[in-house]
């Protein structure tokens, strides 16, 4: 999977700081965009706290991200649990996915959603200190590389829409990166919950 | 590394107050769940012991290897105990619950959960990843289920990722029809609360943020995806959205077990009261009694002079007939009941109709043959009649709380009710003969063939007692033992059909025989019969290609032990792996309705496949009936150890043998003696006794428990 870094020649951490005063237009992360339709409880409020960036020229575009739908979530965990193993090495826990929705069974009711929404100018890529986050070019995704990840946790912290996990026993933290574009939470998802919709 | 366990087994000392662990590999070749507790229980378990609520009973909490793994339907758990209700003859039993709690249970490092002694006040447990206490728990001791596992969710942070059991009212008040409830759509309901309650345990917390290693994720996701498509049209359309409003109720998605790739029940908002999930059975339990109470139905004799409900009308009224009928809509109710016995934490399946089995406590009340005055007293006692809604708001407290004569009678379940009534029918208002009636109803509702043991849910009353009553060949059959003009048959579809709706008429497919059983065992689990709705009278045949082929008739007599013999390996593999009945039946069969039909669907390699990609522990289909005979062997060695089981305890209730059918059949005692022998011969045990020989267990690899049953004096000869 061929991956290309942003504007190699800087760092990230002067790529978001030059952005913030070369550009005043501002926009409201993923929420401007209009394509990532995150329907999920506390989606609006996070896209209102969201951080006001611009993209670089030079961001690749993610081509689809994660989108859901709790209104027809059965709460079955599955696609947490399938990203979880995907990502730490057969390891399932929901806790650790890139899809994550906390739920109180005693009401019913669906309390908290996050999913990536691979922002055209992503916090965590840019809160990134060791240039573990790069793009995927064929798909767009925005991806932790696990060996250069520290666990310092700044993408995390950077994230506005808390995204980003962290494996404490790992010291590492991973996001959604689309599985290379299988996407396997939509595709395993029984309710239809879970879908693709068109990236940053 | 092998994946799929948690690694341990947490032992709560409650009279010492002291936590201990087992190491859980130690006991993997009972697999999980009820197939490890056996094993627990053999070496733990104190014989003394003749009912759960003796202090010194064990109290398991059990999951299987692949809960918390996206295995679909594969995230039960299980809690074992010593039955309550059933006297002389209690059982080490188990009964089933799904949710969150088992794989909450695993993220925080335990595979299971056992309870020893007696706390000397109130507590719960908590248990927070590594971190385990007992905590007070007087403060709650007296409410109801539902708030105090939002009260106890409250004192330990408000995380709702916070699983837990709890008992209620019932429970502390060691009423032995009671549940343990873990949120408002999951619950033990075969009367483990009691054993709880006498312990002073109020509730088991847990929260886990570790994970369970999956050893092959790319077979496991395979399997996932492959299992997923049965349950899709054939456009790849899923369930999505399933909330509609009807009956005065909001049914909508969510909110089953983890990792159910076909959530079973509705989670249900009423206009008004509690809202929570419901399984059909109960939800229109008190459908019936109220029908019954308003007139609109009757007990009618069926061919075997047993009373069973008349068919409710498809479309009843709403309001306006006969007067009590009025006062409000009969939905409503008929769902808050059995939430009102949940709150209370009670067993709601006892006593009451379902479908068409009327209850106990509906044929006392609405029986001719009863009389007015067993209705009277309940009407007394309640404020009204089964039926009238002052009975559903005052009979769950009044049986929580043990009030009056009638409470403790719902309170202790369907066979207390019964033997209460025709040992003294008097205090009831009742004649002896009417007390003998009672009893032979209860008989005929709730106790099912016993050759199984305890293996099915015995005495709820579900349509499966209800096909006993009006198809006793029929059920018979489905448990390995017929007459040989009715034939078999073990199964009509597949093997998880059976023993998961082994009861039920469309599994009942058509005239088995040896043969049949005999390439169905050879087949290794293709089907020979398709499966028919109903009691459909052209059977249909198929060959082990699934190619229609003509009947074949001989001999029952040595097909339906083997039968019976699969049924028992299954019925463990269900319950150790914690497999849901209703999802891998559906899987099993091939999904939904269209692609059932089909029988090159069935799938019966499923468990094994998916037992062998979590725990990378390679196995087979052949290997987990191994595994299940293993476990049935030692069940009856427990059976043997702490209660002298015998082959006396492989009965049918006698009206199956004494009353012939609509057709004019029969259960003769001589044959079915033969197919105890022979059922005795293929499961290695003693012919005599009914329970495993020496080499039986020294071929299972317990060679430990044989040794303990000599030296006790009671291993068959």
């Amino acid at each position: 999977m061929a991956k290309v870094k942003p504007e190699e020649e800087k760092t990230p951490k002067e790529i978001s700081r030059r952005q913030f005063l070369r550009d005043a237009e501002l926009f409201a992360g993923g929420a401007a965009l209009g394509s990532i339709a995150l329907v999920g409880a506390g989606a609006a409020e996070a896209a209102a706290q969201s951080p006001a960036i611009t993209a670089p020229a030079s961001y690749l575009a993610a081509k689809s991200a994660v989108s859901y739908n709790s209104k027809i979530c059965d709460t079955c965990m599955a696609c947490a649990a399938i990203c979880s193993m995907r990502a730490w090495k057969g390891l399932s826990n929901p806790q650790l996915g890139g899809v994550k929705v906390s739920f109180d069974n005693m009401h019913g009711q669906i309390l908290d959603s996050r999913v990536c929404r691979q922002c055209a100018a992503p916090s965590c890529m840019q809160a990134c200190n060791f240039e573990a986050i790069t793009i995927d070019t064929t798909t767009g995704a925005r991806v932790i590389d696990q060996k250069k990840c520290t666990g310092c946790r700044s993408c995390e912290k950077a994230c506005p829409f808390k995204a980003v996990v962290y494996n404490k026993a790992a010291n590492k933290c991973f996001k959604c990166d689309l599985c290379a574009g299988e996407a396997l939470c939509v595709k395993h998802c029984p309710s239809g919950a879970l879908s693709l919709v068109g990236g940053a | 590394m092998i994946g799929g366990y948690a690694g341990k087994i947490l032992w709560v000392d409650l009279t010492e107050q002291k936590f201990t662990t087992l190491n859980t590999l130690d006991y993997a070749e009972y697999i999980g769940g009820q197939g490890m507790a056996l094993r627990l229980q053999w070496e733990f378990g104190n014989p003394e012991v003749k009912d759960g609520m003796d202090p010194r009973s064990l109290l398991m909490f059990m999951s299987g290897p692949l809960a918390g793994t996206p295995a679909p339907g594969a995230s039960r758990g299980v809690v074992c105990f010593k039955e309550t209700t059933r006297p002389p003859k209690n059982w080490w039993t188990s009964s089933g619950i799904g949710g969150w709690f088992t794989p909450e249970m695993k993220f925080a490092g335990y595979d299971g959960i056992v309870f020893q002694g007696a706390s000397r006040k109130p507590v719960y447990l908590w248990v927070d990843d590594e971190k385990v206490e007992l905590r007070d728990a007087s403060k709650f001791w007296g409410m109801g289920t539902y708030m105090t596992i939002e009260q106890i969710r409250k004192e330990l942070g408000g995380d709702p990722k916070i699983q837990m059991g709890v008992i209620g009212p019932a429970g502390e008040n060691l009423c032995r029809a009671s549940s343990i409830q873990f949120d408002v759509k999951h619950s033990a309901s075969q009367h483990p609360g009691s054993v709880m309650g006498s312990k002073k345990l109020k509730a088991v917390a847990v929260r886990g943020t570790g994970g369970i290693h999956v050893a092959n994720p790319t077979a496991l996701l395979a399997d996932h995806w492959k299992h997923l498509n049965l349950f899709m049209d054939d456009a790849g359309k899923r369930s999505g959205n399933r909330a509609e409003a009807r009956d005065n109720l909001t049914y909508k998605a969510g909110f089953g077990c983890f990792g159910c790739t076909s959530s079973c029940q509705a989670f249900l908002e009423p206009t008004e009261g509690p809202r929570g999930g419901s399984i059909c059975g109960f939800r229109y339990s008190y459908l019936y009694t109220r029908q019954l109470y308003s007139g609109f139905s009757k007990l009618e004799k069926t061919p075997f002079g047993d009373t069973h409900l008349q068919p409710p009308p498809k479309k009843a009224p709403k309001k306006g007939i006969g007067g009590r009928y009025a006062d409000d809509n009969v939905e409503p109710i008929s769902y808050q009941f059995p939430k009102l016995f949940d709150e209370y934490g009670l067993s709601g399946y006892d006593g009451f109709a379902t479908k068409g089995n009327p209850g106990l406590l509906n044929y006392l009340c609405y029986d001719k043959a009863m009389g007015d005055n067993f209705r009277n007293l309940v009407t007394a006692e309640m404020g009204g009649a089964p039926g009238s809604i002052a009975f559903a708001h005052n009979a769950p407290r009044a049986a929580a709380f043990r009030e009056g004569k009638i409470g403790p009678l719902l309170g202790d379940g369907a066979q207390y009710m019964a033997s209460k009534v025709k040992e003294h029918p008097e205090d009831y208002g009742l004649t002896k003969a009417q007390g003998q009636l009672a009893w032979e109803s209860y008989e005929r509702q709730y106790l099912r063939p016993m050759v199984t043991d305890h293996h099915f849910y015995r005495p709820r009353s579900t349509d499966e007692s209800w096909l006993i009553i009006n198809q006793v060949p029929l059920n018979q059959m489905a448990q390995g033992i017929g007459s040989r003009d009715m034939g078999v048959v073990f199964r009509g579809h597949n093997l998880y059909d059976d023993i998961c709706n082994n009861t039920r008429a469309h599994s009942l497919a058509a005239y088995g025989t040896d043969a049949a059983c005999a390439r169905y065992l050879d087949a290794k689990g293709k089907p020979l019969l398709k499966n028919q709705k109903g009691f459909a009278k052209k059977e249909t045949y198929y060959d082990f290609d699934g190619n229609e082929s003509k009947p074949v008739k001989g001999n029952y007599t040595v097909g339906v032990p083997l039968a019976l013999k699969l049924h028992h390996a299954f019925y463990f593999q269900k319950n150790s792996l914690l497999l849901c009945r209703s999802l891998f039946t559906l899987i099993a069969k091939g999904g939904t309705a269209a692609k059932a039909n089909d029988p090159r669907n069935d799938d019966v390699q499923m468990g094994a496949r998916l037992y062998s990609a979590v725990t990378g522990i390679n196995t087979s289909y052949e290997k987990l009936l191994e595994a299940s005979w293993r476990c049935i062997a030692l069940e009856r060695a427990i059976h043997m150890r702490d209660d002298n089981r015998t082959r006396a305890d492989d009965y049918f209730t006698s009206f199956t043998h004494d009353r012939p059918d609509a057709n004019g059949i029969k259960l003769d005692r001589e044959e079915y003696r033969k197919g105890l022998d022979m059922y005795s011969e293929l499961m290695g045990f003693d012919k005599a006794t009914g329970n495993p020989t020496q080499a039986t267990l020294k071929k299972y690899g317990m060679q430990d428990v044989a040794d303990k049953l000599q030296a006790m004096g009671k291993l068959p000869a």
